[in-house]
């Protein structure tokens, strides 16, 4: 699967640098910055990514965003699918990961919770599934639907085996993904490190965006289609949208793991949580599974509010007290 | 010596003036374009991946690793034999180029910590000196190779240096100094954060030992403490999804300490050998390998950071250190307990530990990392929500050697450049202060044209052999670009500090513009003026014929000089390399700074000049030379008109006119500023009551009034002796 994400997660920047939501509405944050604003930009687990901070000394903004992206290449070591020596590599090629870190521990913990709460509609081991489709696409093949069934017979999260000891992948064949969600794991982990050298205003954009501001002066994020902005001063925003990558007529890169095919109920979701990795993993959940899951999902899952672009173009949007 | 007098509007004028140039020659003006710009990805990764490039520099390497590490390196393979590290410089070190702007050097480093080899791969340094050829750079560059980076290097300016003693680029000491840095201090970096050589072991030290105190160890930073409160930890949780305490169960007090963490590196024999008693510290000693590290870990609470299982899981799976981009793991084989702590005033833990990092490893103790301790609690769906609790450390200054500390500020850089020319700093700054002392004096000493014909030519003798030949203290009208550039980029004191000679130049020069205009430099100052008046001497005092070119075709030639410092100054703007070739229309590098010892088409070319000159004295400063159409521009602020002139010159004489050696007095007397080199010729025939017209009418007035009274008197005493 090497190269895979990469790909997916670049068709999906893509997408999303051409004005899809979240993007962070600029004379905003510029008008508000009193400390000098010090940002990087370049790729991150295959997509574009940004860190902006807020800083007096250039030099000590140097060295935070530094130790970040020293943070994000330990982090990658983990969680890429790309990357030979990472640990998911491992899992997946070997179906079981000795003493795992536990950090990939955590991410696959907070899968199955919400793989259980959408009742399957978010399901990490869906890899196999969307190896067969990349594979599909890169060389112009038609789905083939035994194919997909067979594929499909190897996803379930419930099969996940996990302890401190080890990760195990119990059926020859499965595989695990966590682009749903490692990349909002990347990026909590990198705002709480920042949070952590003294920062208090912290920007992360890594596919998913996480922000710490003071109260007062809350990070403010435009999502596409909305008057509205979303006030953030702890939490992360994040974004599912299904105009990314398109496999199939019936398949892009968001798939229903029970059916193999992409749901069109929602044209995005966004959810608002305390950590870009809920939020990330429940805007998946809630656009995979059924409409009428929705609400239960938004409820149990404890994220903080949510934005649904409906197909016909309505907006709905709706806030939880935590 | 005299003031002209200047109308008040004027001299607000030539205030402002003056202020503005201040300002701009001397003050560092806040132009920060791109200062404080994106950190590009350039500045996390420089270079590519290229082997043939890499064999350039290790040669005996047959493969290399793709970059990995901090800061990134390739490791060079002989045979799938680790034999040492391929880097660039611009990735270990900020990017240490001249001007701030990007300088990178591709440079091997071998096990035995000698460079290989190195390449310069991006530079833009030469703008400060005279024309530098990439070859000049490389040759320079070359030296290093097989050099122990251990050892200090000295740059030196002469052809056979010592042992640690490198030649200096002729013409190009600072781009010397910077490349040595970049070299030197990147590979360094490499060597500390690959183990090269033990020099860990070298620049910390661990080694001492005074009994001390648990208080005194936290408080000096070799312990560090986080305390988490279990209000704090269950918050944490909760915000998660989880819960620590099971429902149902009372939670116990939020303030008491969920875990109460104390840590820090052992290594340090102050550290150790204070924790535990003599019996352990002898234990751990010999379980410690050379280059192992020892961490220390303790706490108290209600959270175990052991856990209940890792003797069966082996490993302790609710810790991590954390150090750049790695995770260590820490595992039960390299844990030692301790039951005992033996040092005064510790607290009561509910568990202790040491833990060995092998050298293996690659965890750098001189490097900051953190401790990770996880913790995780039940969530409704019946699996876990995690937290982790990070904590940084960062070992305390005492266990670094004094030596590293002071290790490559920049600031160091200027100052060694100093230190290293003091004597030739203390040449310049008589020559300026006795040239200062002649101006000011300039009317008692144009009336002694003895005087002055001595004070001239050993001045412009000590300008050109102890300036020019032996100091390289040529200026020349790259000096202008690259003083223009640093406005217009970043503005930084040690670029120009880096060349003490040029610096002490430019600052006379700028003063002696606003006094007196360009003159000062270019007829006492500038070695190749120096060495084209001399000749010019030399060949009248063997009757070589003076072509004296005729005012129209001389006045209108002057203009040439702009024209060639506007077009290699709008060059300049557009690629500054090219401008650097356009800048070899002055003979400067070719006759002065290397002593024609050049290829023959530049010693064909500086000699010419000078040949011409023999016949039109100083034929280069009057339409050539590019520096003194950018002297001339400026110099029209200057303050003081200490050239005299009578009412009669121009009009009944035009003898200065006629003897001034570069033509700068037009027909009617006045004397042009922007081509006058202030060799005062024209002031000591001013002076001169022999040959100033004026004067000597004047003298002969006097002398005949003198004769007339003498005669009468004379007259009136021979009529008093006939009628006495």
């Amino acid at each position: 699967m090497n190269g895979s994400i990469s790909r997916r997660r670049a068709i999906q920047l893509i997408a999303a640098s051409a004005g899809l939501p979240p993007a962070i509405s600029l004379w905003d944050y510029l008008s508000r910055s009193k400390s000098p604003r010090f940002e990087w930009q370049g790729r991150a687990l295959g997509t574009q990514a940004s860190l902006q901070i807020h800083h007096i000394d250039q030099d000590t903004a140097a060295d935070i965003v530094n130790s970040s992206l020293q943070e994000l290449d330990r982090l990658e070591r983990i969680f890429s699918l790309y990357r030979p020596d990472s640990e998911l590599v491992a899992l997946n090629r070997d179906g079981y990961l000795a003493r795992p870190s536990f950090e990939l521990r955590e991410v696959l913990e907070e899968s199955i919770r919400i793989s259980e709460l959408s009742n399957g509609a978010f399901d990490v081991t869906i890899q196999p599934l969307w190896g067969y489709h990349q594979k599909n696409h890169e060389h112009g093949l038609e789905a083939d639907k035994s194919a997909i069934n067979t594929a499909l017979q190897l996803v379930d999260y419930r099969k996940l085996e996990i302890s401190a000891a080890k990760i195990r992948l119990p059926v020859t064949g499965m595989a695990v993904t966590l682009n749903g969600i490692a990349q909002g794991y990347i990026t909590d982990r990198i705002a709480d490190l920042m949070h952590h050298s003294g920062l208090d205003q912290v920007l992360v954009q890594m596919g998913e965006i996480h922000g710490r501001a003071p109260m007062d002066q809350p990070w403010r994020i435009g999502l596409e289609g909305l008057d509205n902005q979303i006030n953030l001063t702890t939490g992360a925003v994040a974004t599912s949208s299904g105009s990314g990558t398109k496999f199939s007529n019936t398949a892009n890169h968001l798939i229903i793991p029970a059916t193999g095919t992409s749901p069109g109920h929602y044209k995005s979701v966004s959810t608002i949580a305390a950590r870009a990795m809920t939020a990330d993993a429940v805007s998946t959940a809630i656009y995979t599974a059924p409409k009428s899951l929705t609400a239960e999902i938004a409820s149990t899952s404890g994220i903080l509010g949510y934005v649904l672009e409906h197909a016909d173009g309505r907006n709905e949007r709706r806030s939880f007290s935590s | 010596m005299a003031f002209k007098k200047v109308p008040p509007v004027q001299r607000l004028r030539i205030f402002l003036a003056l202020l503005i140039f201040v300002c701009v020659a001397f003050g560092p003006v806040p132009v920060h374009a791109g200062h404080d710009k994106n950190l590009t990805d350039s500045q996390i990764i420089a270079g590519n991946f290229n082997p043939a490039l890499f064999n350039k520099v290790m040669p005996q390497a047959t493969n290399y690793g793709k970059p990995t590490g901090t800061p990134p390196s390739n490791a060079a393979y002989q045979n799938d034999v680790l034999t040492g590290y391929v880097f660039y410089s611009k990735a270990v070190i900020a990017s240490a180029g001249y001007t701030g702007r990007p300088l990178n050097i591709l440079i091997g480093l071998n096990l035995a910590g000698k460079i290989t080899g190195a390449k310069i791969i991006e530079h833009h340094e030469p703008i400060l000196e005279i024309g530098v050829s990439d070859q000049d750079l490389q040759n320079f560059i070359d030296q290093f190779i097989g050099l122990d980076i251990r050892k200090p290097v000295k740059i030196v300016r002469h052809a056979n240096p010592g042992p640690n003693e490198f030649d200096a680029i002729s013409g190009a000491s600072v781009s010397s100094i910077v490349l040595n840095d970049a070299i030197l201090r990147s590979a360094r970096a490499i060597a500390r954060s690959r183990g090269i050589l033990g020099e860990i072991g070298k620049l910390l030290n661990f080694d001492a030992y005074e009994k001390t105190t648990w208080n005194r160890l936290v408080e000096d930073g070799s312990i560090v403490r986080r305390l988490v409160t279990i209000g704090e930890a269950s918050r944490t949780l909760k915000a998660r999804g989880g819960s620590y305490f099971p429902a149902g169960t009372p939670e116990p007090p939020a303030a008491k300490p969920f875990i109460d963490l104390y840590f820090g590196l052992a290594t340090p024999v102050q550290v150790s050998r204070n924790l535990v008693d003599d019996q352990m510290f002898r234990d751990i000693t010999t379980k410690l390998a050379d280059g192992d590290q020892l961490l220390f870990l303790a706490a108290k609470g209600i959270y175990s950071y052991r856990g209940r299982n890792y003797r069966k899981l082996g490993f302790f799976d609710r810790l991590q250190i954390v150090q750049r981009e790695k995770s260590f793991h820490l595992t039960t084989k390299n844990h030692i307990r301790i039951d005992r702590l033996a040092i005064k005033g510790a607290p009561e833990f509910r568990e202790m530990s040491f833990f060995i990092l092998p050298k293996s490893s690659g965890f750098d103790p001189a490097d900051h990392w953190r401790l990770e301790l996880m913790y995780s609690g039940e969530n409704a769906a019946g699996g876990k929500a995690y937290a982790t609790v990070m904590q940084t450390f960062s070992l305390p200054k005492q266990y670094f050697r004094a030596e590293d500390e002071k290790v490559s500020a920049r600031n160091d850089l200027w100052l060694a450049a100093w230190e290293n020319r003091i004597a030739d700093i203390t040449v310049l700054i008589i020559a300026l202060t006795l040239l200062t002392i002649f101006f000011f004096f300039q009317d008692w000493g144009a009336r002694h044209r003895w005087l002055y014909n001595i004070t001239r030519v050993v001045f412009l003798v000590e300008t050109l052999v102890i300036l020019g030949w032996y100091a390289d203290a040529q200026l020349s009208v790259v000096n202008v670009f690259t003083f223009v550039q640093a406005l217009l980029t970043t503005f930084h004191w040690d670029f120009f500090l880096l060349e003490p000679l040029i610096f002490i130049l430019w600052g006379g020069v700028a003063l002696s513009l606003l006094f007196w205009g360009r003159g000062a430099y270019c007829g006492w100052l500038c070695p190749f003026g120096a060495l084209q008046e001399l000749l010019a001497k030399a060949g009248r005092l063997l009757k070589m014929p003076q072509i004296k070119v005729p005012w129209g075709i001389h006045e209108r030639l002057w203009p040439l000089k702009y024209v060639i410092f506007v077009v290699i100054f709008a060059i300049f703007m557009g690629d500054e390399d090219m401008a650097l070739y356009g800048a070899e229309i002055e003979p400067f590098k070719t006759a002065i700074i290397l002593g024609f010892d050049r290829v023959w088409p530049f010693v064909l070319y500086a000699l010419a000049l000078l040949a011409i000159g023999i016949f039109i004295e100083r034929f280069f400063c009057r339409y050539i030379c590019p520096l003194g159409a950018a002297l001339a521009i400026p110099a029209r602020l200057r303050m003081f008109e200490w050239l005299k002139r009578r009412w009669q010159c121009g009009i009944q004489c035009h003898i200065c006119a006629d003897e001034c050696p570069v033509q700068a007095i037009h027909p009617d007397g006045k004397i042009n500023p922007n081509e006058c080199i202030y060799c005062l010729e024209c002031q000591v025939t001013y002076n001169d009551d022999q040959i100033c017209p004026p004067l000597a009418e004047k003298r002969k007035r006097k002398e005949s009034r003198l004769t007339k009274s003498l005669v009468n008197r004379m007259e009136t005493a021979e009529r008093k002796g006939e009628a006495g």
